[in-house]
C-alpha cells in the first residue's frame, strides 16, 4: 500500500477506487515498516469507503488487523447527512476498556505480601469460561444494568459516588434501547456479570515507575511507587451478540439501502435509520454493561486486597477503548454533529474540556495503555488541540499471531521468565498465556512515543507490572 | 480426500477451515474445528443433545452453527463432544458440561462475516471462517 510521510509520525494514505477520504496514520517509520504493517493499511483505506465519513480514516499507531475496520483506528461521518454507523466500527467487545484502581500500598508491601495478594485477587476474579461471575443478577437487575451501567451498582451498594465521577460518562452512557439487545445476548449477559473472560483480557497488580507529569499525577491520584490494579475487559458476552445481531441485520439491509461495502463486516446504515437507531441504543445497553462490569470485578479486587492488607483500591479511571459517539466536531468551519467511532481507540479530551469532571479540567482526561502481559502500561492524557477527534492509541497491538504465538513460545518457560522478573503470574491455561506473550505485540513504549510524538497525548505515568491474572 | 478441520493463523483471533465430501459434513467438521480450538473433550460424557435447524444457505447455516457453539458455551456453559448435521439440515450438538473438559485456548465469543467461504468443488466441500476470540 503505497504512502507519503508527511512528518515524523504522521503519514497520508491518498483517495484511490471507492475511498471518499484519505486515510491518516499516526506511527513511525519502523512501525510503518514492521511485518504485517500492511495489512490494516488495506483496513484504512476500506474504512475511508464508508458513506458520510468526514476528514479521513485514521489509525492509531497500534493498528493491526481487525474485522472491517482495524483496530487502533478512528472514523466520524456527517449523521445529518446521511452518515452511517457501523457495528464493526466498535468491534465485538462493546466498550472494552481499561480501569485503574490505586492502593495506598507500596511495592515493598505487595513484596512482603505478594503471593497471599495474588491468590486472593485471582480467587475473587472469574476468568475462562464457564467460570461463573461475582454477581449473580435476575432478569430484572440486568435490564438495570442495561440502562444504567456502573450507576446501578453503586447506588446498590457496591461503590461511591468517585466510582461514578471518575467514570467515562459518569458510569453509564444514555440513549438506550433495552428492546434492541436481543433474549440471545441477554442470556449470554445474565451469568457473567463480574467476569474477566479470556484472550487479551486481564487484572494485573501494578507500581507506579515513572512520573513524567506530576500535576497531573496528583489531580488523577497517582505518585511514585504506589500500588495500582488494572482491569482489562469488556462487554463480555452480551456485548458480542449485539454487535452479531445487528452486524447481520445490517448485512441483510446494505443492499436494499445501496450501500455497498468493500468488507461484509463493515456492514453499516445511517446513523437516523431503524437499523442504525436500534444498533446505537442497543450498543449503548452493552457499553453500560461493560462499566458495570468492570465496577463489580473493581470492588471484587479492592475486597481481595482488604482481606490480605487492610488497604483499599480507589478509583483512578475508568475508559473505554471500543465504542461510537454521537459528538460535536468543527469540521470545515462548521460544527457537525459526528458518529465518532473508536475501535481500539480511545477518547483523550484534551484540558479544559466541557465534559471533563472539575478536578481533571486542568491535566485533560486520563487514557489507560495496557502494555502486553509483562511489560509496561502507561497512563496518559489528553492534550490541545489534538487530533482524530480527541483520540489515542488502546495498547501495544498484536504483532503475531495466536498461532505463531503458541509455536515459538513455551508456557512454561514464559512464566519463569516472568517469575525471574519478579512477576506472579495466575494464568487460565498454559495455551492462553503463550498466546499472550509479550513477543506477540508491538513494543508498547514505542506505541505511546508515536502517540505523544503525533501530538495524540502526553505521557503522566508508566506502570510496571508486579502481578498477572489472565483469563 | 476425507473429510477434516484444521486452524490457521490470524493475526489476532481464529481462522478455521473445514473439508468434507458434503455439505452437512463439512458443516459439522467446522463445528468440530471450533472446538479443538479452545477445548480438549477427550473423554468427557455426552450428557445431552441439543437439536435445531440450520436455515439459509451454506454461509447462513455455517454461521449459525458457529453461533449456536457459542452461544451454548456462555449460556449454558456446554461444551459440545461431537457435532452432527443430518442431511435435512438439522445440526445435534451433542453437550458435555465445560467442566468436563479442558480448556486449551481463549474461548470464542462471536462469528465474523470477513473471509467468510463456503465452497464446492469435485464432490468436496470446503468453508472458513474467521471467529473472534
Amino acid at each position: 500500500m503505497h504512502y507519503v510521510q508527511e512528518s515524523p509520525y504522521r503519514f497520508r494514505v491518498d483517495r484511490r477506487g471507492r475511498m471518499r477520504v484519505p486515510g491518516k496514520v499516526f506511527a513511525t517509520s519502523q512501525l510503518m515498516r514492521a511485518p504485517g504493517a500492511d495489512e490494516p493499511l488495506e483496513q484504512v483505506a476500506n474504512v475511508a469507503a464508508l458513506p458520510g465519513i468526514v476528514r479521513a480514516s485514521y489509525a492509531m499507531p497500534d493498528v493491526h488487523w481487525g474485522y472491517g475496520f482495524p483496530i487502533g483506528g478512528v472514523a466520524a461521518t456527517d449523521v445529518d447527512r446521511g452518515g452511517v454507523v457501523s457495528p464493526g466500527g466498535v468491534g465485538f467487545d462493546i466498550s472494552c476498556g481499561v480501569r485503574l484502581l490505586a492502593s495506598e500500598l507500596s511495592t515493598a508491601d505487595f513484596r512482603s505480601r505478594a503471593n497471599a495478594i495474588m491468590d486472593r485477587i485471582a480467587a475473587a476474579i472469574p476468568r475462562g469460561a464457564g467460570k461463573g461471575a461475582v454477581r449473580e443478577v435476575d432478569a430484572h437487575e440486568l435490564e438495570e444494568l442495561l440502562r444504567r451501567g456502573s450507576r446501578h451498582v453503586v447506588e446498590a451498594g457496591d461503590g461511591d459516588q468517585r466510582d461514578l465521577d471518575r467514570c467515562e460518562d459518569r458510569g453509564a452512557v444514555d440513549d438506550v434501547d433495552v428492546a434492541q439487545v436481543s433474549s440471545r445476548a441477554r442470556e449470554r449477559g445474565l451469568q457473567q456479570v463480574g467476569s474477566l473472560g479470556s484472550g487479551n483480557h486481564f487484572a494485573e497488580v501494578q507500581a507506579v515507575a515513572e512520573i513524567r507529569d506530576e500535576a497531573a499525577a496528583a489531580a488523577f491520584g497517582l505518585r511514585q511507587d504506589q500500588v495500582c490494579v488494572m482491569i482489562h475487559c469488556g462487554s463480555r458476552g452480551l456485548g458480542h451478540q449485539v454487535c452479531t445481531d445487528h452486524v447481520r441485520t445490517m448485512d441483510r439491509t446494505a443492499a436494499e439501502r445501496g450501500i455497498d461495502v468493500p468488507d461484509r463486516q463493515l456492514s453499516c446504515a445511517p446513523v437516523e435509520s431503524p437499523e442504525g437507531r436500534a444498533y446505537l441504543g442497543a450498543m449503548n445497553a452493552a457499553a453500560n454493561y461493560g462499566r458495570a462490569n468492570r465496577q463489580v470485578l473493581a470492588r471484587a479486587a479492592s475486597r481481595a486486597l482488604r482481606q490480605v492488607t487492610g488497604a483499599e483500591l480507589e478509583l483512578v479511571y475508568d475508559i473505554s477503548h471500543n465504542l461510537a459517539k454521537i459528538e460535536q466536531h468543527e469540521v470545515d468551519g462548521r460544527t457537525l454533529r459526528l458518529c465518532v467511532h473508536r475501535k481500539g481507540a480511545t477518547r483523550a479530551l484534551p484540558p479544559g474540556h466541557p465534559e471533563l469532571p472539575a478536578d481533571l479540567s486542568a491535566a485533560g482526561q486520563p487514557v489507560l495503555i495496557p502494555g502486553s502481559m509483562g511489560t509496561g502500561s502507561y497512563v496518559l492524557a489528553g492534550v490541545r488541540p489534538g487530533d482524530a477527534f480527541h483520540s489515542t492509541c488502546h495498547g501495544a497491538g498484536r504483532a503475531m499471531s495466536r498461532h505463531q504465538a503458541q509455536r515459538r513460545v513455551d508456557a512454561k518457560q514464559l512464566r519463569r521468565d516472568l517469575e525471574n522478573d519478579r512477576i506472579s503470574v495466575r494464568a487460565g491455561s498454559a495455551r492462553g498465556l503463550a498466546e499472550e506473550t509479550p513477543e506477540a505485540y508491538k513494543d508498547v513504549s514505542e506505541v505511546v512515543a508515536a502517540a505523544e510524538g503525533a501530538g495524540l497525548c502526553r505521557v503522566v505515568a508508566r506502570l510496571r507490572p508486579l502481578g498477572v491474572v489472565k483469563g | 480426500m476425507t473429510a477434516g478441520h484444521r486452524e490457521v493463523p490470524h493475526t489476532a483471533d481464529l481462522r478455521i477451515e473445514a473439508w468434507a465430501p458434503t455439505a452437512e459434513e463439512c458443516l459439522a467438521e467446522a463445528g468440530r474445528a471450533l472446538v479443538d480450538a479452545f477445548a480438549d473433550v477427550s473423554g468427557a460424557p455426552r450428557e445431552r443433545t441439543a437439536v435445531r435447524g440450520l436455515a439459509g444457505g451454506n454461509e447462513e447455516a455455517l454461521l449459525a452453527l458457529l453461533d449456536e457453539i457459542i452461544y451454548v458455551l456462555d449460556a449454558a456453559g456446554e461444551v459440545p463432544v461431537d457435532v452432527e448435521v443430518s442431511r435435512d439440515r438439522q445440526l445435534s450438538l451433542h453437550l458435555t458440561a465445560f467442566a468436563n473438559a479442558v480448556q486449551v485456548g481463549a474461548t470464542p465469543k462471536a462469528a465474523t462475516l470477513q473471509d467468510l467461504e463456503f465452497t464446492a468443488d469435485g464432490g468436496l466441500h470446503r468453508c472458513a471462517a474467521t471467529v473472534d476470540i
